[in-house]
């Protein structure tokens, strides 16, 4: 009993002094914080500190008389860079909560989810609409590519019902004309031809992305250590974000509910 | 017989519908993009809002390099929805998504207890919504311009793969009238974007092409010091200079030339320099090897062989000559084997070739129909040249560290003559831009990364 009570007492005075150590070293907590809340929010906070010299000079530049025949300028001493390595960037506080939400909401129905998604900032409900008008013109003007394209006479007339492939044709074009306006095309790295990225595209049934992106040749990309492959890759997922929700007719969604797009760099 | 046929046509009907819903991923290639410049948003860094506090100094700094590139635009501040308040919190994605912001650069600015500042900063990629680099950096407050360039230089690094190129210095000739209206010509340096220039010889003689050591840390120019052109190493830490090939034998090489040696250049391990001298009939390449203080011939003809410059892994030496007649360039081994092997085939001359740092290019400056281009071509020789620009002048070119951009000296027709300016210009041809110098100016050459 006495032993119980005595563990008892030390629990609660090393739980006050944990308490207490919160109060007197609050950056300590930060630090804890960081090191949790980094994984979570992708936040790459590998800050190497680097110590660039102090440099001084600017010495007569506006300089009138100099008769010396040897160029006079003087030395500029540069203090030596005294190393100092930090790898904790400043702390992540506060990760707002609905940002675990981004994926689900997406593949709601709503064009503009993120609108529910600001409870305590103001929420922005004209600039929104203008979002949502541009978006729309942008889909309609889709839309009408389509229609012009499935209407064309060659497609319709020629073949009564359009066999599978020749839908998969037209789909793959109207996806191929709705992404690539937001591409960013790699054509200006070196020997470009060889930065191919493949990304496995999910959709729902409303055109919107269906959870993240998959690179399917991730590893050949990683593996690589190539840094203009790394960026195509980015600007491929970029581009696959930024360009949806797609404008693709409803009847034929089973087509176009998984899609592979491969980004090449064509001279 | 025919009815197995039928049957099997039958079920291929029945199949081929079956096959469309087999769910295979609908296959879409994208072969085209656009090549705009990505639109970054760069908000003043959080400071503490005091007199020097340079929050919206290196924010300008960094925005002004990145634009200089011709890779970004940064988006008007006036249209910035979201104030950044917190270093650390996540940007609302949606107000810069509204402004077309595709990156999004935010940093901080603060004052440690020693008095030095420490800077902060996280690019984000709005349409991913994610981070895409967050470093931060200590230094002496004055010292602001440099951290600004080593922000930017990450942040292009991060957005096109190359390597940044905004933390460097550029050395050039100032070209200015003396008050009895004598030309004069005087070394000069300054940050890539032109701040902080300052001179570095005098107006007692003429001074021309500089070019860096992989340290950046040396020059060599050709002086007229002595009277005739000589070439002079210079060191930027002391502010002394020696010449190469003094009369009487009195420089760092023990000969007397009896002649010209001309524009030096460094190889990639700095231990070499490349230089061509006239020692007999004729200017020839020599190495000139720093340590040893030895001198080596590596070519022997009697027409000129000029202009060496050394491939990035320092095991070739591209330089013009006039051996084929008119002036062609030739690459040859940089340990004396083989013949030179010529890789310029087109009209006109060819001069001034240097290698490109990424080592498959040459730039070179080409004279032909009464007009001189700037172009490069292929180390090997193989393929077409490309021209890159045309005008009245070119000489000179110099290439960026990381082989993207080149600078070269541009002549236009003045009142009183050629008047000459220093321009750059991208590997693919476009973003024509004049350097930020006061005055005229020719023969630049660009240092390499500033450790």
């Amino acid at each position: 009993m006495r032993t119980a009570i005595v563990i008892l007492a030390s629990l609660l005075l090393h739980a006050g002094f944990v308490v207490a150590g919160l109060f007197y070293f609050p950056h300590a907590v930060n630090q804890f914080t960081t090191s949790q809340i980094v994984p979570l929010e992708f936040i790459d906070d590998i800050a190497p500190m680097t110590n660039l010299p102090e440099e001084e000079e600017e010495e007569e530049f506006v300089e009138e008389e100099a008769p010396a025949p040897v160029p006079e300028e003087e030395a500029e001493p540069e203090t030596p860079p005294e190393p100092e390595i930090d790898l904790q960037a400043a702390p992540e506080t506060e990760p707002e909560p609905e940002v675990e939400d981004t994926p689900v909401e997406v593949a709601a129905e709503t064009p503009e989810p993120e609108v529910t998604r600001q409870p305590e900032t103001t929420p922005q409900p004209a600039r929104t609409q203008n979002r949502d008008t541009l978006d729309d013109l942008l889909g309609d003007l889709a839309n009408v590519v389509d229609e012009e394209r499935s209407s064309s006479p060659s497609r319709n007339q020629n073949r009564g019902a359009q066999s599978s492939e020749a839908i998969g044709v037209t789909l793959a074009d109207s996806i191929r004309s709705q992404a690539q306006r937001c591409y960013r095309s790699s054509i200006d790295a070196p020997d470009p031809e060889r930065l191919i990225v493949v990304v496995r595209v999910r959709l729902n049934r409303d055109g919107s992305l269906d959870g993240q992106p998959d690179i399917l040749n991730r590893q050949a990309i990683d593996a690589s250590g190539d840094r203009y492959w790394r960026v195509a890759r980015d600007r491929a997922r970029a581009a696959i974000a930024d360009c949806a929700p797609y404008r693709l007719p409803a009847e034929h969604y089973s087509i176009w509910r998984r899609i592979d797009v491969t980004f090449r760099q064509e001279t | 017989m025919t009815q197995i046929f039928r049957r099997l046509l039958v079920l291929l009907f029945i199949a081929a519908p079956v096959s469309a819903f087999a769910q295979e991923p609908l296959q879409v290639d994208i072969t085209r993009g656009n090549l705009d410049p990505l639109p970054i948003a760069i908000p003043a860094f959080i400071d503490d809002g005091s007199d020097n506090a340079r929050g919206a100094d290196i924010a300008s700094v960094v925005a002004a390099d990145l634009e200089s590139s011709g890779l970004f635009a940064t988006v008007d501040e006036s249209a910035f929805i979201e104030e950044i308040r917190d270093f650390n919190l996540r940007p609302r994605f949606q107000d810069w998504r509204l402004i077309n912001a595709d990156a999004l650069l935010i940093g901080q600015v603060t004052r440690q207890a020693d008095g030095r500042l420490l800077v902060g900063f996280r690019l984000w990629d709005t349409r991913l919504q994610e981070q895409l680099i967050g470093l931060q950096f200590v230094t002496a407050p004055e010292n602001w311009r440099r951290v600004a360039h080593r922000v930017a230089d990450a942040v292009y690094e991060q957005l096109t793969g190359e390597t940044g190129y905004f933390d460097t210095r550029i050395v050039y000739v100032s070209e200015s009238i003396g008050p009895r209206g004598e030309p004069m010509r005087r070394l000069a340096y300054m940050d890539q974007d032109g701040a902080n220039p300052s001179f570095l010889t005098d107006r007692s003689y003429w001074a021309l092409l500089p070019n860096y050591s992989p340290s950046a840390q040396q020059i060599t120019y050709v002086s007229f010091l002595d009277g005739q052109a000589t070439t002079y190493v210079y060191d930027l830490e002391s502010g002394r200079q020696e010449a190469l090939f003094a009369s009487g034998g009195t420089g760092l090489a023990r000969i007397d030339p009896d002649g010209q040696s001309l524009s030096a250049r460094f190889s990639p391990d700095g231990e070499q320099l490349a230089v061509s001298i006239e020692l007999q009939a004729g200017h020839d390449i020599h190495l000139f090897d720093l340590r040893s203080r030895s001198l080596r011939r590596l070519t022997q003809h009697p027409a000129d062989d000029v202009e060496p410059s050394f491939s990035p892994d320092g095991e070739r030496i591209v330089f013009s000559s006039s051996r084929g007649g008119g002036s062609q360039l030739y690459v040859i081994d940089a340990d004396g084997g083989g013949d030179p092997q010529r890789i310029s085939f087109g009209e006109g001359r060819y001069t001034a070739p240097v290698w490109s740092p990424r080592g498959d290019l040459i730039a070179f400056v080409k004279q032909s129909g009464g007009q001189f281009s700037l172009g490069v071509l292929d180390a090997d020789g193989s393929g077409e040249e490309r021209i890159l620009f045309r005008g009245y002048y070119v000489d000179t070119p110099a290439w960026s560290p990381n082989g993207r951009v080149i600078l070269f000296t541009r002549g236009e027709r003045g009142r009183e003559g050629t008047e000459y300016e220093i321009w750059s210009i991208d590997l693919a041809g476009f973003n024509l831009r004049r350097a930020p110098i006061t005055g005229q100016s020719s023969d630049p050459a660009w240092s390499p990364l500033i450790e």
